[in-house]
């Protein structure tokens, strides 16, 4: 057959190419598998001992797919043809030929590491099991949780050259079909030659809405995937990726953490309400400072004026550029943070905190009330994991403190105003985005869906 | 892209105008005003801002003027910043400007950065500018003087709370005389430490009418002012004290005669008389006393009230709010009208508690 001069002949190029041939009498039996990928323990127990021990006689020759079928220790074997075969390689799986007879064993090898705990979000109480790059692992996390049948997984293959397994996750009976079509059609609409991970995804969904905040969810632990299925969500699994995505999200997911189902509600609640806070105050603390020592002076109460002005009177640089230095200097501590190995960060942490602190002041560059706001607006805005979220802190501070440095108190009301509505006008797969504050709609079923508790957090269960 | 940049372009253009740095400020916090020979004489309080000690310092500068506006930017000349009266406390007014209704109010309306909350005194025959700057040199600052009246109202109730905004309504309203504070030093030589003396009010002839402490305390009853007072009562030669809480006054007007309704709630302080409380008509006893005094505290100030032919109560302005068409406040002067008013007054008190001893010394020696 063809196939087999083919693959003989790329012997140079995939050196991990395993041919092996068993004769019998007149006819070979080939064996094929790719050295890398598959474990040739498997491929060795099952498939070269049996065929080994095997004494095989004329008769059993002409039928020998039918013997293989029927008698070979192997879950999983597909019948397939010529054009495949080279998929089949490079998915781990042993190829035997026989007389224009192709069949394809699995006998994947175990790349990974394991399950291990969540590294980019750590839990108090809950469980501390996260998923990690193989494709059937992180099935296996949310199956054994969710013991349904209206759980449906949906293959896609995206990426011309790298054709990685893409899947949509979701219970049947409570996801929103619009949303699902949506997503498929969406999903359809990529054409790129590489995906590497669930990212790449997600900037190719995530480019209709014009707003810095995120739309989409990334999330590392099976339990909060799972919950958001059972409240009609959709998630996007890729393979090699150890992240998985939710579909829609709104505004208010990323305040909420499952750490809040295992502690008391009103703990839960008082935790929430903080969130919101710090929200604001990341925001908007430098900005309020500058307006209020420049422009709006009848705002403050008279000590405080005058503590503010004794303590200006050794820094010669007018406040926006005080300001814009020790935002400088914080971003690159945060930066230079996350990229350093850890044998480097304690030099890196002893710097930072000589320039941040005492030794700035005395040396008359900054004053001390400005470094205290600074810090308070950038711990505030510590408190949120998520990555893309810190990206939508930074724009709205810059653009906040230019604003109130060149107006005052209504260059902030203008800022909020537009912050506001731009996250008002967002649609996030059709749904609006501060879908429990902003459209007030009336629903029948309000009432019930609050008192079942758990549910209350965001969710109208795709009957919008 | 287009529109974002017609935005920057446009900020750029509109703002800055008022861009004010806190060193090039100076804060006044007091003022003293006094009116000689057609001229204003302004002297402001302004903290010191590169003093390094714990309290910080004042200094006083003065000037002379036609008008307050123009005396104020003689000052700014004086001190090389620009003035800056967003946290004035408090002003002192000398009795003249009073008497001879100057228009002083005219400058603090109009000035937008002016918030109207300051309080205002007025002094007896002192210069109001001793009183700033005594304060200067000592280590209290005029930041004090605002809170020297509202102590006053929470714990002794013998003088009033006058904000300029307050002042300006009343000064408008029909049928109210205003009542001023009045600011003195405690030793007249050494000029040391400020006391709030009582109150004084002008009448439509300006005839100055002035309050003792008692009167004072009443009024204060009288109008819905006090929270707490404390008011000594005689018994047979002997005192015992009440401390005054829950001071309800009502007004009403009807059948052309005034009522004023109060509700006392009190509490024994001290006792020293010679009547055991253990008695069954202790309680009688003093509830009748007290009544009596206060009583004839109410009926005294209302019977000068009518004497001096000076409304300070708010008499004709409840009636004018109520029953507009009983007088012409406008054309006529209600002052001279108020001694044909006829008004009763009615008093409740409920004394509460007897302290934490239920008997007195004087009683268990008998």
């Amino acid at each position: 057959m063809e196939i087999i001069e083919k693959l003989k002949n790329n012997k140079d190029k995939m050196p991990d190419l395993q041919i092996r041939d068993i004769k019998y009498k007149n006819k070979t039996l080939y064996v094929f598998n790719l050295q890398s990928v598959s474990s040739s323990e498997q491929a060795n127990d099952f498939i070269l001992k049996y065929l080994s021990k095997k004494s095989f006689s004329k008769n059993i020759l002409n039928q020998i797919k039918e013997e293989i079928y029927n008698y070979i220790p192997s879950v999983s074997l597909v019948d397939i043809k010529e054009d495949e075969v080279f998929n089949y390689l490079f998915n781990g799986f042993t190829i035997l030929i026989y007389e224009e007879n192709i069949l394809a064993f699995e006998t994947k090898a175990n790349l990974d590491r394991g399950v291990t705990e969540p590294t980019s979000e750590p839990t108090i109480k809950g469980p501390k099991d996260s998923f990690n790059e193989n494709y059937n692992t992180n099935l296996g996390l949310i199956r054994k949780r969710i013991k349904s049948e209206n759980l449906y997984v949906e293959d896609h293959i995206i990426g011309t050259e790298t054709n990685t397994k893409v899947s949509l996750i979701y219970m049947e009976n409570l996801v929103d079909k619009e949303l699902l079509e949506n997503v498929k059609i969406h999903l359809d609409k990529i054409q790129t030659d590489m995906i590497l991970d669930i990212y790449y995804i997600k900037e190719l969904l995530d480019k209709e809405n014009k707003t810095m905040f995120p739309t989409v969810k990334i999330t590392e632990k099976p339990d909060l995937a799972t919950k958001n299925i059972l409240e009609g969500k959709i998630i996007i699994m890729c393979e090699n990726s150890n992240n998985v995505m939710i579909i829609p999200t709104f505004f208010l997911d990323f305040f909420f953490s499952d750490e809040d189902n295992f502690q008391k509600k009103a703990f839960a609640n008082f935790a929430k309400i903080i969130r919101i806070l710090a929200f604001f105050v990341s925001i908007f603390a430098p900005a309020i400072y500058l307006s209020l020592i420049t422009y709006d002076q009848q705002m403050l109460p008279t000590s405080l004026l005058i503590n503010f002005a004794t303590q200006r009177q050794s820094v010669p640089f007018p406040a926006i550029i005080e300001a814009a230095v020790l935002i400088f200097t914080f971003e690159i501590l945060y930066e230079g943070d996350a990229l350093t190995p850890p044998s480097r960060g304690t030099a890196l942490s002893i710097l930072g905190a000589l320039v941040l602190g005492d030794a700035a002041v005395n040396a008359g560059v900054v004053s001390p009330i400005m470094v205290i706001v600074i810090a308070i607006s950038a711990i505030c805005s510590l408190f949120f994991i998520y990555h893309d979220v810190q990206s939508f802190f930074r724009v709205y501070r810059y653009a906040l403190m230019i604003l109130a440095s060149i107006a005052g108190m209504i260059g902030i009301i203008i800022g909020f105003v537009f912050m506001m509505t731009n996250l008002c006008s967002v649609k996030s797969f059709g749904k609006p985005f501060m879908l429990p504050l902003s459209p007030k709609l009336n629903i029948k079923n309000r009432k019930k869906l609050i008192k079942k508790g758990l549910i209350a957090q965001n969710t109208y269960k795709g009957e919008i | 892209m287009k529109k974002i940049i017609l935005f920057f372009t446009l900020l750029l253009l509109t703002g800055c105008s008022d861009y004010v740095e806190i060193n090039e400020l100076a804060v006044a916090t007091g003022m003293a005003l006094d009116y000689k020979n057609n001229e204003f004489t302004v002297t402001l309080q302004i903290i010191d801002q590169q003093s390094k000690e714990a309290q910080n310092k004042m200094i006083l500068f003065e000037a002379n003027a036609e008008s307050i506006d123009k005396a104020i930017g003689k000052i700014s000349k004086l001190a090389n910043k620009k003035i800056f009266i967003s946290h004035l406390k408090a002003i002192i007014i000398s009795p003249e400007i009073i008497e001879k209704q100057i228009n002083y109010q005219d400058y603090f309306i109009r000035d937008p950065k002016s918030k109207m909350n300051f309080f205002v005194y007025t002094t007896n025959d002192l210069n109001p500018k001793d009183i700033l700057e005594s304060q200067t040199n000592s280590e209290v600052s005029s930041m004090y003087l605002d809170s020297l009246l509202s102590f006053n109202e929470d714990v002794y109730s013998s003088s009033v709370e006058l904000k300029f905004f307050n002042l300006l309504l009343e000064s408008l309203d029909q049928g109210k005389n205003v009542v001023y504070p009045v600011i003195t030093f405690k030793d007249k030589e050494k000029k040391k430490d400020i006391i709030l003396e009582n109150l004084i009010t002008y009448n439509y002839k300006n005839k100055k009418l002035t309050l003792n402490e008692k009167e004072s305390i009443t009024y204060n009853i009288l109008t819905n002012n006090a929270k707490e007072t404390i008011i000594d009562i005689n018994c047979d030669n002997k005192k015992f004290s009440l401390s005054l809480d829950d001071i309800k006054t009502k007004f009403s007007w009807k059948n052309n005669t005034f009522n004023i309704d109060t509700t006392l709630g009190g509490s024994l302080g001290s006792y020293e008389c010679e009547k055991p409380l253990t008695d069954k008509d202790a309680e009688k006893y003093i509830n009748d006393l007290a009544y009596k005094t206060l009583q004839d505290n109410i009926n005294n100030l209302i019977k000068k009230a009518k004497e001096n032919e000076n409304d300070f109560l708010g008499i004709g302005n409840h009636i004018y709010k109520f029953d507009y068409s009983y007088f012409n406040f406008k054309k006529n002067n209600w002052d001279q009208k108020l001694k044909d008013i006829d008004i009763k007054t009615k008093l409740t008190l409920n004394i509460i508690s007897k302290g934490e001893a239920r008997f007195n010394m004087e009683g268990e020696k008998q």
